[in-house]
């Protein structure tokens, strides 16, 4: 990538032998946040606000209590320069920049044709750079979804859960995404759950548990593009959403119910990723 | 998708929540690196920037002698000017996402699992993987 | 989507609307809710009426959002811009009503303690009484979009 696309004109000059506070307030004004340092006619570096801050009075009320405005208003942009600027020559490459502003610690390069200075290339264009280079492969997009539905039959076709439903697979389709669709049954034994044995009621258990399956299943239109993959947990709710959310390494979570309700903002507030509350 | 647990040296500077200023800047001297990570009982609590640490100190126009500056330094604690609303990402974020938020915050960004630190994603890093995938040979 | 954002959480919520609406591209209006502006008086005196103080801090406020709506812009979504004074909460749900929003979009911002109950009311709020679906991130804890 040639550094051609990437580097912004000059934004401003400022003398060496110029105050420091001028420069400050001039540099606070500039979009990109540098200013070209002359000396004799000549660039000698580039002045950011870091720089500034560095040179200028402590940002620690009792230290700077020492420094009166006196004193300080004598500094020039020259007691702010930190060490001498990068300059790369125009037809360079984005890697070589980002390597000569690497390894010599700085911000901020300047790009000479010939004698002059012609633009600035930035640290945050480059990290700009790097982003759009790497979104080029594999561009922005959800992977998997985690849409927590309950399938039990309401009066109206449960019309909640298709919402919920309807938006999970609306979005997963729209970002090739795959969807796990999540039930929670609370009264469920985990054992039942993860097909352990277990004494007692279990057949009332494995009866409601393989109902709750064939129910999810059901939900899932057919003849759909995207990849929906079902599951059941025992347990409580938002330990169960949280658990397969990292197991499939959730993108995005959506969830119905009462979206003020103290499970979906628990889940809000655990969650390793954003939550779409339905 | 490359993510960011290819980047991490796992080799984070870090100090405790008790340290002072002089104790981060002996760390970052020692270590390198923009940023200090700071922890207290295992748990990650902010980050120290390179350039707050110098921005803490006085400028030339100072009536302190340099040994009355770093007197006042040791007792300072890096929670004076520790960051608190750090950008924090996992292992398994993509790069472009670091290298987007570090951007967008001008910091760097901290790696936890479990809300234990596992490393920064600093500047550096990041040019140095554009480095990589500019010199990739594969053709775009 | 109306995405309510602010200086310290634009940069967090941003990419996710980004990664969530660009694969079939998307509308998403950047929303900043500021308090009442008041009048800047001194010995009595009116420097600055509120109407004044108020358009300069709109101002100051689409200056912030242009940034990210032109990122958005040239990612290929459209994006655009908008301040309100008021309450968040109640400017926000009203802003979703007038523009029509699918969904709204709201950055959490965990907090500890006491200042838990003071930090998440703008979140619970529209949580509680948005007629749309609601996207919540965090600005920590979580993983980048």
């Amino acid at each position: 990538m040639p550094i051609k696309t990437l580097m912004r004109s000059p934004s401003g000059v400022v003398e060496a032998t110029e105050s420091l506070a001028i420069a400050t307030r001039r540099l606070a004004s500039e979009p990109d946040g540098c200013l070209l340092v002359r000396n004799r006619g000549r660039v000698v570096g580039v002045l950011t606000m870091a720089d500034v801050r560095a040179a200028g009075p402590s940002t620690i009320p009792t230290l700077a209590a020492y420094e009166s405005p006196s004193l300080t208003a004598h500094l020039t942009v020259a007691d702010a320069l930190r060490g001498e600027g990068v300059v790369v020559p125009l037809n360079a490459a984005a890697a070589d920049v980002a390597r000569a502003l690497r390894t010599r610690q700085q911000r901020v390069a300047l790009v000479a044709d010939g004698a002059d200075v012609v633009g600035v290339v930035t640290t945050e264009d480059l990290l700009s750079a790097l982003t759009e280079r790497l979104e080029r492969d594999s561009p922005p997009r959800l992977a998997r979804l985690l849409v927590a539905v309950s399938p039990s039959p309401t009066v109206g076709g449960g019309r909640g859960t298709r919402t919920v439903l309807d938006i999970g697979l609306e979005i997963g389709r729209r970002h090739g995404a795959t969807v796990t669709l999540l039930h929670v049954m609370r009264r469920l034994s985990p054992r039942i759950a993860e097909g352990l044995p277990v004494g007692g009621d279990s057949d009332v258990q494995r009866w409601r548990l393989a109902g709750a399956r064939a129910s999810l299943a059901r939900l899932v239109p057919t003849g759909i593009e995207t990849t929906v993959r079902t599951a059941v947990r025992a347990g409580e709710v938002v330990d169960a959403v949280l658990a397969v959310a990292a197991e499939t390494l959730a993108d995005l979570i959506v969830m119905g119910g009462r979206r003020g309700s103290a499970l979906v903002r628990e889940t809000i507030c655990r969650a390793r990723c954003p939550v779409l509350a339905v | 998708m490359e993510t960011v647990s290819t980047l991490l040296g796992y080799d984070t500077p870090a100090v405790d929540a008790d340290a002072t200023l002089v104790d981060a800047e002996t760390v970052l001297r020692a270590r390198g690196g923009d940023a200090v990570a700071v922890e207290r009982g295992g748990r990650f609590r902010g980050l120290v920037l390179a350039d707050d640490l110098a921005a803490a100190r006085p400028s030339m126009a100072t009536t302190l002698t340099f040994g009355e500056v770093n007197g006042a330094l040791m007792r300072i604690p890096v929670t004076a000017i520790m960051r608190r609303d750090v950008a924090t990402i996992a292992l398994e974020t993509p790069i472009a996402e670091a290298a987007r938020l570090v951007r967008d915050t001008g910091t760097p960004v901290a790696v936890l699992a479990g809300g234990s630190l596992v490393g920064l994603v600093v500047p550096p890093d990041l040019l140095a993987a554009l480095e990589r995938v500019e010199e990739d040979p594969r053709p775009e | 989507m109306l995405v309510l954002v602010d200086g310290s959480t634009a940069w967090r919520v941003v990419p996710w609307i980004r990664r969530l609406l660009a694969p079939a591209g998307g509308d998403a209006r950047l929303l900043l809710v500021l308090p009442p502006a008041r009048a800047v008086t001194a010995a009595g005196r009116t420097i600055v009426f509120a109407d004044q103080q108020e358009q300069s801090e709109r101002l100051a406020a689409h200056f912030f959002l242009s940034g990210f709506v032109s990122r958005l812009c040239g990612e290929g979504l459209a994006a655009s811009a908008e301040v309100r004074f008021g309450k968040p909460a109640a400017a926000t749900l009203e802003a979703a009503r007038d523009w029509g929003a699918d969904a709204i979009a709201v950055v959490d911002s965990p907090a500890r303690g006491w200042r838990r109950w003071f930090t998440r009311t703008v979140v619970d709020e529209i949580l509680n009484h948005s007629p749309v679906p609601v996207l919540v991130t965090r600005t920590s804890g979580q993983r980048a979009a």
